[in-house]
């Protein structure tokens, strides 16, 4: 390509004008998009990496039985542990604004924990008598501020306690879940740090009981010393890192996240690039009386390819490059409202995954090059003359001829663009094609998700009659329990529910729940079989069936 | 036959749906070197078909053209586009100048592919535009000029690669009376200066006073050849 045609194509750019800014913006709009979503959740989760990293985030918490603290010795001494920590973990009830349920969790008094280190955003560690700690987010759903005061329900009835501090925590990175409990207690629970001795003192429990261990692994194998060590106790259950409810709904939710922002951003690109391709070759198309003039003057093919070709890069890389230049503040931002939201702080880092970048770099001048390609290419193969005439440009006269309908009163304007999209069948098939398209794909979308919400609510309204289930980590009586109830309860349902080891073809950790038959708040949909009638029945949950294989009589 | 022109029963067929039209229909010319030749006929007679098969834009269905001594039907597109910048220039009716391009720079565009010394390229350049007597508007863009300017222009870019043979499509049908005589004059005396060879087609009769012979078409045939000491 020599000067001249440089300086030809540079000028046509300008010429261009709208059209040509119009294209560029649309890529950059579309590159930014797609980088921007495909930033989001590996930044995110790169973000909440560090930060569960560095507020030592438990690798395994075992529930036990109430016991000994002096059990700790040996938990630390475990070879491949590389802390252990014990404290308290107990089931309770706050009032505040509302009564709520709540976590209470005892801790040393003398130190804030190492292991599920606490972050204060506000107040300090305890000081003296009567103080509590609260999470952050808990804290806010109920309406505590520091230096509110919060009852708490415990053995002896409700104690007074002033908040001195709000913090978050790695265990509780999105709250609305008990995390003693398999099942969510929705948007309700109270996470409330105490001194473990005034916890032990108001449950009776004595000085130096415990009933929750949580442990840093060096590695996953310190795992079977930990059973060794605890196999005189009643260990109730044991929660790996990534069991841990919140960490792993988060985990989930980026994994999901990434998957669904990953296929909207690649339908971004789609129809982004049936626009652009378009645009591109509508404006070649247009130059096809100079390309023929070029021909005319003795230019080959190759330099007047060449020439185009350039074009289409300058456009579509210069917009490609700019859109990942916009786009990477895109991904920080909404990966930052991400970040703040279910894990309250900022985004730390941003992370551009290659196969991102290199699409993201290569969309725009990819695109304009194929378009112009094919446009450009379509005009050199012509007789040049042809070129000058400008032939192609008014579309190409349909097969026949035209019927001479009887005199009427006709729309002429509307007859001539749907005579126009007709002859212009390549370009009106992929525009109908790009709408088409994300007209489906939308459609799909939202049907698919109204369809899935519908039939959450639809079952959870058919067979689930309850508002709110709380566990509570000790037995107790009946008249304990519909007295937790509170005055507002209409109905409490007690409930037996225990992790239980289970051994069929395989053996794992199974819940066994135990009901009254006669309740109608859980109620049940019997796939095969009959409800169980006498002693050594049990009926399964169909999900739970589906992976163990188990029918009905065995 | 000897000239720098010869075509030999030259045919070109173009298909109208199932139907073939002949434009050209078994045209046997030759034309001499230097001469100033205007082709005369009614609309759809074959003049600007005969022409694009002359100067190679458009190959012929069958027969044999000799352009400056090469048989243009056996060339390759290559070939053919390289004949072109060598030997042929154009003038169009729409003049045909690059929108985005100078004066200066649309008469450079073309000799570029032939002069590579920028000094000499713009000497060249400045001593056509000064023929055709644009001296001083070289830094003018072809929508800042008249259309009798712009094809003035089309002329210098023609004639400034020194083409052995200059093609003019209808060169004055885009413009008024009085300027169209102006670039027939022009193009005599620039035929007369440099010795090129210049076919011309045009509906404008007048033209043939131009002209050294004028060849005269219908329905893609040679009907009369006239001209001082031709006529047939």
């Amino acid at each position: 390509m020599n000067r001249y045609l440089y300086r030809k194509m540079n000028r046509e750019l300008r010429r261009m004008g709208f059209r040509a800014i119009a294209a560029g913006l649309l890529i950059l709009l579309a590159v930014s998009m797609y980088v921007g979503m495909g930033t989001m959740m590996p930044s995110a989760e790169v973000s909440l990496e560090q930060r569960v990293d560095a507020l030592n985030l438990n690798d395994l918490i075992v529930r036990t039985g109430f016991t000994s603290t002096e059990i700790l010795d040996d938990l630390e001494g475990i070879n491949g542990v590389e802390a252990a920590e014990a404290r308290l973990n107990l089931a309770s009830r706050v009032m505040a604004e509302t009564e709520m349920a709540a976590t209470l969790i005892g801790l040393d008094p003398g130190a804030p924990p190492d292991i599920n280190m606490l972050e204060f955003a506000q107040g300090h560690w305890f000081e003296g008598p009567g103080e509590a700690i609260m999470e952050k987010g808990s804290a806010e759903k109920a309406g505590i501020t520091l230096g509110d005061r919060v009852t708490i329900l415990t053995e002896g009835g409700w104690s007074e306690l002033e908040v001195v501090g709000l913090v978050n925590s790695p265990e509780f990175l999105f709250l609305p879940i008990n995390p003693q409990s398999i099942n969510p207690v929705p948007g309700n629970l109270a996470v409330v740090y105490l001194p473990m001795t005034w916890l032990q003192d108001s449950f009776n429990l004595g000085t130096d009981k415990v009933n929750e261990f949580v442990f840093l692994l060096v590695d996953q194998g310190a795992e079977d010393g930990i059973d060794q060590a605890l196999v005189g106790e009643t260990v109730l259950f044991k929660l790996h890192q990534d069991e841990i409810y919140g960490y792993a709904l988060i985990k989930e939710d980026l994994g999901q996240g990434d998957s669904f922002l990953g296929v909207i951003a690649g339908l971004i690109l789609i129809v982004a690039f049936f626009v652009v391709y378009s645009s591109f070759a509508r404006m070649v198309q247009e130059q096809r009386r100079e390309i023929g003039i070029l021909r005319a003057l003795g230019y080959g093919r190759r330099s007047i390819l060449l020439s185009y070709l350039y074009l289409a890069l300058l456009v579509g890389g210069i917009s490609s490059l700019l859109g990942l230049a916009v786009g990477l503040p895109i991904g920080q931002a909404l990966s930052d409202y991400y970040a703040e939201l279910m894990f309250s702080t900022p985004s730390a880092t941003i992370v551009l995954q290659p196969s991102y970048f290199i699409t993201g770099a290569l969309f725009g001048p990819l695109t304009a090059v194929l378009a112009s390609l094919i446009a450009v290419w379509g005009t050199l193969r012509m007789e040049p003359e042809q070129a000058i005439k400008g032939a192609g440009l008014v579309g190409k006269r349909t097969k026949g001829r035209g019927r001479i309908s009887k005199p009427r009163r006709a729309n002429y304007m509307l007859l001539y663009a749907v005579r126009r999209m007709t002859r212009q069948k390549g370009r009106t098939s992929l525009l109908v094609l790009a709408v088409s398209f994300s007209v489906v794909m939308g459609s799909m979308s939202f049907l698919m998700l109204a369809s899935f919400q519908n039939s959450i609510v639809a079952s959870v309204e058919e067979g689930e009659g309850w508002d709110l289930m709380t566990d509570l980590a000790y037995p107790v009586n009946r008249m304990t329990a519909e007295k937790l109830g509170g005055p507002q309860a209409l109905q409490v349902v007690p409930v037996a529910r225990m992790a239980l080891d289970w051994m069929a073809e395989g053996n794992g950790t199974a819940v066994a729940i135990g009901l009254d038959w006669g309740q109608d708040l859980h109620s049940f949909s019997l796939g095969q079989g009959t409800a169980p009638g006498s002693p050594g029945e049990a009926m399964v949950s169909y999900s739970f069936n589906k992976e163990t294989a188990l029918g009905v009589g065995d | 036959m000897d000239g720098i022109v010869v075509l030999e029963n030259v045919v070109k067929e173009y298909r109208n749906g199932e139907r073939a039209v002949r434009a050209v229909n078994g045209v046997s010319l030759s034309i001499e070197r230097g001469s100033f030749v205007v082709v005369l006929g009614p609309s759809g007679s074959g003049k600007t078909t005969l022409l694009n098969i002359i100067s190679g834009l458009v190959s012929p269905t069958s027969g044999q053209i000799r352009v400056a001594g090469k048989d243009i039907s056996a060339m390759t597109d290559t070939q053919a586009t390289k004949f072109r910048a060598d030997s042929i220039g154009f003038v169009f009716q729409f003049f045909n100048l690059f929108p985005t391009l100078t004066v200066l720079e649309n008469v450079e565009i073309g000799l570029a592919l032939r002069i590579k010394d920028p000094r000499e390229l713009r000497e060249r350049t400045l001593k056509y535009l000064h023929m055709v007597g644009l001296e001083g508007m070289e830094g003018k863009f072809p929508d800042q000029m008249s259309g009798g300017e712009q094809q003035r222009v089309s002329v210098a870019r023609a004639l400034a690669s020194q083409p052995e043979l200059l093609i003019a499509d209808e060169p004055t049908g885009n413009l008024d009376a009085e300027t169209g005589e102006t670039v027939w004059a022009l193009l005599r005396n620039m035929n007369r200066e440099t010795g090129t060879t210049v076919i011309a087609v045009t509906h404008w009769a007048e033209a043939a006073e131009f002209a050294d012979k004028t060849l005269y078409l219908r329905s893609g045939r040679i009907e009369r050849i006239s001209g001082p000491g031709v006529d047939r």
